[in-house]
């Protein structure tokens, strides 16, 4: 049998070299969400801390659960709360690079950056470093690391309206903060 | 996925994510955080990352050798049910499944534990040489041959300069056998026996003039991929492709052969030769370079080599594939071996030859640590 043919869960179950295979599968992804939070080099202390945790408690994998990611996000996301002055040092540097593209001494410099989804960085640097933490790991997982409710409902270990009404919350926060044109047609939620 | 809504639904959420930038992971810093990861879980009551990760590669206990290089003799194949014994406690780098290329270039990552040997003017290199090989019996006036195969191990002691054979000894024909039971019956019909086993010591201390029981006397060779020494070894380029291009001038050509084999094989042997004599960066390139000759191929799983287990990659010619075989940990040289692919009255994956060779710096001619 390929490892291609094993799920997640089978893998989980086995040992070290089993989790070799877990983290070909899934490691990039968790550190592209990490990295996006703390950035690229705290991510990767994080990356091998997750596995490592992955690993010591996975006899609490759900092994129905034949995808492992949103487990795998979740355990990220708890570790990212014990970061959360990394993070939030990460959302204030981001926050001052985007300022400082806009306040550019040139006037033409100026009105080209207001224009440019560059310049949004600050407010929404800005925006993620004031919301709640709840709200902030939901919009984050959905935004980051791409998972539907369901999934983040899964990876928090919360029920999924709780999940809706979060994202709903912290996407309204997003929408005050921008320009009209930088906001989304509508906050419909589809699912 | 969270892909139902519309594009325009998800400016905001575009956004996010061009504000929160992360650089993909290189494929070299991805096999590095997975040898991180991978041995926090060899050691699981120890957390190892709450701090920066940092791979230091494992240090080689004894036998980061050095530069001499002994003619390899060897043969034999892998004994049948021979257990492969894990290296060490520590989770290898390269997983069960990872491709040649990817076994290279994830080992080439992870040099840094393996610093060259450092030999004094007044002290020796000892060599510590297992393996097997065939070796044809002709057995009539027609040149019939029968294929017997056998093991051997050889110590030699070398000046410090790693080029100037100043001791050997030589046990040859250990263990012969014939190789197939064909050979067993050609054997038998021509009222012929396997090799007996013998020891050959030079300086023979009972000499007594005679030139053969005294080592040649012939000049000193030249440094080269034939005859590493560490300070030829230090003078090659660190550049991948530029290291091939040395081999590739070194393995010549051949109406036999592709350039790609000869160059391959020039390079693996030399890897085998010189694994004690590598400088990290050395070693980092010399992997690199094999990682860009077409036609390797990585053996599934482990292979053991002397007792010790390891990652075979290898390329074929002829119905032969020559190996070089890797310490999944420590990224060291093992060995190399040759196993039988496509060969007339020899069954597949039978290993016709191998060799493991150790080297460790000694104060004396005759001591062996």
């Amino acid at each position: 049998m390929s490892t291609v043919d094993i799920s997640d869960a089978e893998l989980i179950a086995g040992d070290v070299t089993h989790f070799g295979v877990l983290f070909d599968r899934h490691a990039r992804r968790l550190h592209r969400y990490c990295a996006g939070r703390v950035g690229p080099d705290v991510a990767e202390d994080l990356v091998a801390e997750l596995f490592y945790v992955a690993f010591k408690h996975r006899d609490r994998y759900d092994g129905g659960q034949r995808d492992a990611l949103p487990w795998l996000y979740g355990i990220a996301t708890n570790l990212l709360r014990r970061r959360s002055r990394q993070e939030s040092t990460r959302y204030r540097a981001l926050a001052r690079a985007g300022l400082d593209v806009v306040s550019s001494d040139d006037p033409e410099r100026q009105a080209v950056d207001r224009t440019d989804a560059n310049g949004y960085m600050r407010l929404i640097t800005t925006a993620l470093a004031k919301m709640p933490r709840r709200q902030r790991d939901v919009l984050l997982l959905y935004a980051l690391a791409d998972l539907d409710y369901q999934e983040i409902a899964t990876a928090l270990d919360i029920p999924i309206g709780t999940v809706r009404s979060a994202l709903h919350r912290a996407r309204k926060r997003l929408q005050d903060v921008l320009p009209n044109h930088a906001r989304p047609s509508a906050s419909r939620e589809t699912r | 996925m969270n892909t139902t809504q519309p594009p325009n639904e998800r400016a905001d959420i575009d956004l996010v994510r061009a504000a929160l930038p992360a650089p993909r992971l290189s494929d070299d810093d991805l096999a590095r955080l997975r040898a991180a990861a991978l041995r926090s879980l060899a050691t699981p009551d120890r957390n190892p990352v709450p701090r920066r990760v940092v791979f230091v590669a494992a240090a080689v206990a004894v036998v980061v050798g050095a530069g001499a290089t002994v003619a390899v003799l060897s043969g034999g194949d892998n004994p049948a049910g021979t257990a492969v014994s894990p290296p060490s406690s520590q989770a290898p780098l390269v997983g069960a499944d990872a491709s040649a290329h990817d076994v290279l270039v994830t080992l080439a990552a992870h040099t840094e534990g393996l610093t060259p040997l450092t030999v004094r003017p007044d002290q020796f290199v000892y060599s510590h040489t297992r393996g097997q090989n065939v070796n044809g019996i002709v057995l009539d006036d027609a040149g019939d041959e029968a294929q017997v195969i056998s093991e051997s191990d050889t110590e030699s002691w070398f000046a410090a300069d790693g080029l100037r054979m100043v001791r050997i000894e030589q046990t040859m024909n250990i263990n012969a056998r014939p190789l197939t039971e064909q050979d067993a019956r050609k054997l038998a019909e021509h009222g012929k026996k396997v090799p007996a086993q013998s020891t050959m010591v030079l300086p023979d201390p009972n000499a007594n003039g005679d030139p053969k029981r005294e080592l040649p006397n012939g000049p000193t060779p030249e440094p080269g991929v034939d005859n590493p020494t560490l300070s030829w070894v230090a003078g090659l380029p660190t550049d991948p492709e530029q290291l091939l291009a040395v081999f590739r001038a070194a393995g010549g050509t051949s109406t036999k052969h592709d350039t790609d084999y000869l160059t391959y094989k020039t390079a693996v042997s030399f890897a085998a030769r010189a694994d004690t004599l590598l400088t990290p960066a050395g070693r980092t390139a010399l992997y690199q370079a094999i990682a860009l000759l077409p036609g390797i191929e990585r053996t599934p799983g482990q292979v053991d080599l002397a007792g010790r287990a390891g990652v075979a990659v290898g390329r074929t010619a002829e119905g032969l594939r020559y190996e070089i075989i890797l310490d999944p940990v420590t990224s060291r040289v093992l060995g190399t071996r040759m196993v039988a692919v496509a060969l007339p009255g020899v069954p597949a994956g039978t290993v016709l030859t191998w060799s493991a060779n150790d080297q460790t710096v000694v104060d004396k001619i005759g001591a062996t640590s």
